[in-house]
């Protein structure tokens, strides 16, 4: 406890933050700050390498987006004059822990476990930063963060001694306030009906299936065509290789781009399509039922649990399956019917709920 | 664990995306049919022929990992209702279990370094999920450590007939330690030696190499002391099945392809993987060719010409596949050898158990010394 307050302190290290283009955890890590913030019943310590980050810069890189600014405040201040975590209090980690036993009281996140189910998806290095140290960050953990049911049961498949400190931590869909009135005084997208794929273009995504399926009878009468937002990630250009001529016309890769062009490229889909072998949660599912959009989902790990009702689900390996549901979703009647849905579904992921769960550990 | 009605066998991801199946559940005839490695489908082919002999069924799954909760596996109830045991067909590089069921291991394919020091690697960071495992097949692993170790029950099942690859063509056996290019060349250029070319010795001496076994510095050194020994004695066949050698892991299947001997390509990569064991064993192995020694592309089945007529030694490591030959096969030697590390591990273990006869377990370099007739006083 603190002596000038009467809320409990939990110190979040916030290095996901200090990466300069924010998506997957330093996003999670960002709603995660505000989400405490907004509840109000700890007192919020920052951290980057168990030293003291000021307040001050983590709002100013959550207002630009960007950890550049972060990394300039450690430079210049916390490696000169260092001021180390208060180790009596409470440390917290949004992702892998990398220092173990340094507080009585820590918790980490476990966001997926598909370096440990799936290591033919990962490079060597990324499997042993995230498994090497595993047991040493359960051992030591008084709590376990799983951002999903489905994270939770495959930690627990594999690490069943973690059981009683599990806890979910549900993230949430946001985006700032000034997005809808630039898109009302921007021109419209002028690129025809289309569906959008959101993710980083990598093996466990699935992209494979959607071509696959451009040969379908269900799809190839489709006049739809595909948008892939996303940023090039491991094993792209094998995967590139294999688009054919023909299926270049329907799919157009956006590359890595803002939040507001992504913003933008979603509310402007029909749906979304999440093809992927494997997810711990899914934001972008959410993030596209925030804006009323339903989704064609692969019925695996966490997403059913993320997408709810407002989706049509198909088996990731199977394209029959997946043109048979895509054929279902894309009937005007189907999509009405399940915008409602979204929007109903994503509400049911807000600050509040992500916040409740720490301030709970935090005996707020 | 075949025994129930019905047993799931989950592949492995290494090769799970190459198999190309039309869903995420298929039937064992659709996943032989595929492009999978000749180990893996070995493997299915050895539990579907055990499940139809005890009349209950087999389907596959490609991802196990995809049922991890509700609406996924509602499905697969849906697709395996009256199914309740998991086999889990694993490269060493992971272990999946199958929320609901009691999941099995099969561990094949440790003769690549890769994979067996992945499921080392699986020991150390997740011993709780290994021990959770009901049974193995055909290995004798114990997992965990201290208190929590544990050995999953073992399972034999052996091979009824020969593996299927093409016979083994037999190299002249030349060697230079610095390159592995002059050495490929060099065999190739003596070409392929005839099996009946080969008679008028009185002992083969047998030994199928690998990657792990290799890097294994007692075996690679029993490899070097085997040479040199037949450098000495012209009485003494000795054969040495070149090491598989496979693409990078994740990169296509997990497997050894053709590993073919036809051309200097082919043989270079399996040449440099035996050439720096040899190289680093501390023995000079002369930069020559003996007429016998030689080696072999692939493995010596029972039905080889070079079988039946002298005496057979043999000696493995013990990552060495054991299963995918006959008792027959075994039964026709006059010694056998597992070189182990342990004597609760893998092969010796697994090997004395699915043959009918104590073999020569051995332990040790000192142990491996005492096989050779070193030190037999």
């Amino acid at each position: 406890m603190n002596y000038l307050s009467a809320h409990p302190k939990v110190t979040l290290d916030v290095t996901p933050l200090f990466e300069t283009y924010w998506t997957g955890i330093p996003v999670f890590t960002r709603r995660l700050v505000q989400s405490l913030l907004w509840h109000g019943g700890v007192d919020l310590e920052f951290m980057f390498q168990l030293t003291r980050i000021p307040a001050p810069a983590v709002m100013a890189a959550i207002t630009a987006g960007t950890g550049a600014f972060l990394r300039e405040t450690f430079e210049a201040v916390a490696i000169a004059q260092p001021d180390l975590a208060d180790r009596t209090g409470r440390l917290l980690y949004p992702s892998v822990k990398d220092s173990f036993g340094i507080a009585t009281r820590e918790a980490s996140t476990v966001h997926d476990m598909s370096t440990l189910v799936m290591p033919e998806y990962h490079e060597a290095a990324n499997i042993a930063y995230h498994l090497e140290n595993l047991p040493l960050q359960l051992a030591t953990d008084e709590a376990v963060f799983c951002i999903s049911e489905a994270t939770r049961a495959a930690l627990l498949a594999a690490y069943p001694s973690a059981a009683p400190k599990t806890r979910l931590l549900y993230q949430y869909a946001d985006w700032p306030d000034s997005f809808q009135l630039l898109d009302r005084n921007m021109p419209p997208l002028r690129l025809g009906p289309y569906a959008v794929v959101v993710g980083t273009i990598e093996p466990r995504k699935n992209l494979g299936l959607l071509l696959r399926a451009l040969s379908a009878h269900e799809v190839r009468r489709s006049p739809l065509r595909f948008v892939v937002i996303g940023r090039k990630g491991w094993k792209v250009d094998q995967f590139m290789d294999e688009v054919p001529p023909e299926a270049r016309k329907r799919i157009l890769f956006s590359g890595f781009v803002s939040e507001f062009t992504k913003y933008r490229l979603i509310k402007g889909a029909e749906f979304l399509i999440f093809p992927s072998i494997y997810e711990g949660f899914g934001i972008p599912a959410l993030e596209a039922m925030s804006l009323g959009k339903p989704v064609l989902s692969s019925w695996s790990s966490s997403l059913p649990e993320v997408v709810g009702n407002a989706g049509v689900y198909f088996d990731p390996l199977s394209v029959s399956d997946f043109a048979a549901a895509f054929a279902s979703i894309s009937h005007p009647r189907k999509l009405a019917e399940l915008a409602p849905l979204a929007l109903e579904g994503n509400a049911a992921f807000n600050w509040q709920r992500m916040a409740a769960p720490v301030a709970e550990w935090a005996g707020a | 664990m075949f025994s129930g009605s019905g047993l799931l066998v989950s592949l492995p991801g290494g090769e799970a995306d190459s198999i190309g199946l039309r869903g995420s559940v298929a039937e064992p005839h659709e996943v032989l049919a595929a492009p999978v490695s000749p180990e893996l489908r070995a493997a299915i082919q050895l539990v579907w022929d055990e499940v139809l002999r005890l009349g209950t069924k087999l389907k596959c799954i490609a991802r196990p990992e995809l049922f991890t909760e509700g609406v996924s596996q509602r499905w697969l109830r849906s697709q395996a209702a009256e199914f309740s045991e998991h086999l889990c067909l694993s490269d060493g590089h992971a272990v999946k279990p199958l929320e609901g069921f009691s999941t099995h291991v099969f561990f094949y394919n440790l003769g690549f370094q890769d994979n067996f020091r992945a499921l080392n690697k699986l020991n150390g960071r997740a011993a709780e999920l290994l021990t959770q495992v009901r049974s193995q097949v055909n290995t004798h692993f114990v997992f965990g450590c201290g208190a929590q170790r544990t050995q999953p029950a073992p399972l034999l099942l052996n091979a009824a007939a020969p593996p299927d690859h093409p016979p083994a063509a037999l190299l002249r056996f030349f060697f230079n330690r610095h390159s592995p290019e002059d050495t490929a060349n060099r065999i190739q250029q003596a070409g392929p030696i005839d099996p009946a070319s080969l008679g008028g010795f009185a002992t083969l001496r047998y030994l199928p190499l690998s990657e792990t076994a290799l890097a294994d510095a007692d075996f690679a050194r029993a490899v070097a002391e085997e040479v040199l020994r037949a450098c000495f004695d012209p009485a003494t066949l000795l054969v040495l099945r070149l090491p598989y050698v496979r693409a990078p892991y994740g990169s296509g299947p997990n497997g050894s392809g053709p590993n073919g001997s036809g051309t200097p390509a082919a043989l270079i990569p399996r040449i440099a993987a035996l050439l720096p064991a040899l190289r680093d064993s501390g023995l000079m192995v002369p930069r020559a060719s003996f007429a016998n020694i030689v080696f072999a592309d692939h493995d010596i089945d029972e039905d080889h010409p070079l079988l039946g007529q002298v005496p057979l030694h043999m000696l493995v490591h013990e990552s060495f596949d054991f299963w995918r030959h006959t008792i027959g096969f075994y039964t026709s030697a006059a010694a056998i050898g597992v070189l182990a590390a342990t004597r609760t591990n893998t092969g010796a273990a697994a090997l004395s158990g699915f043959l009918p006869f104590d073999i020569a377990g051995i332990y040790g370099p000192r142990a491996i010394r005492r096989w050779s007739g070193q030190d037999a006083a």
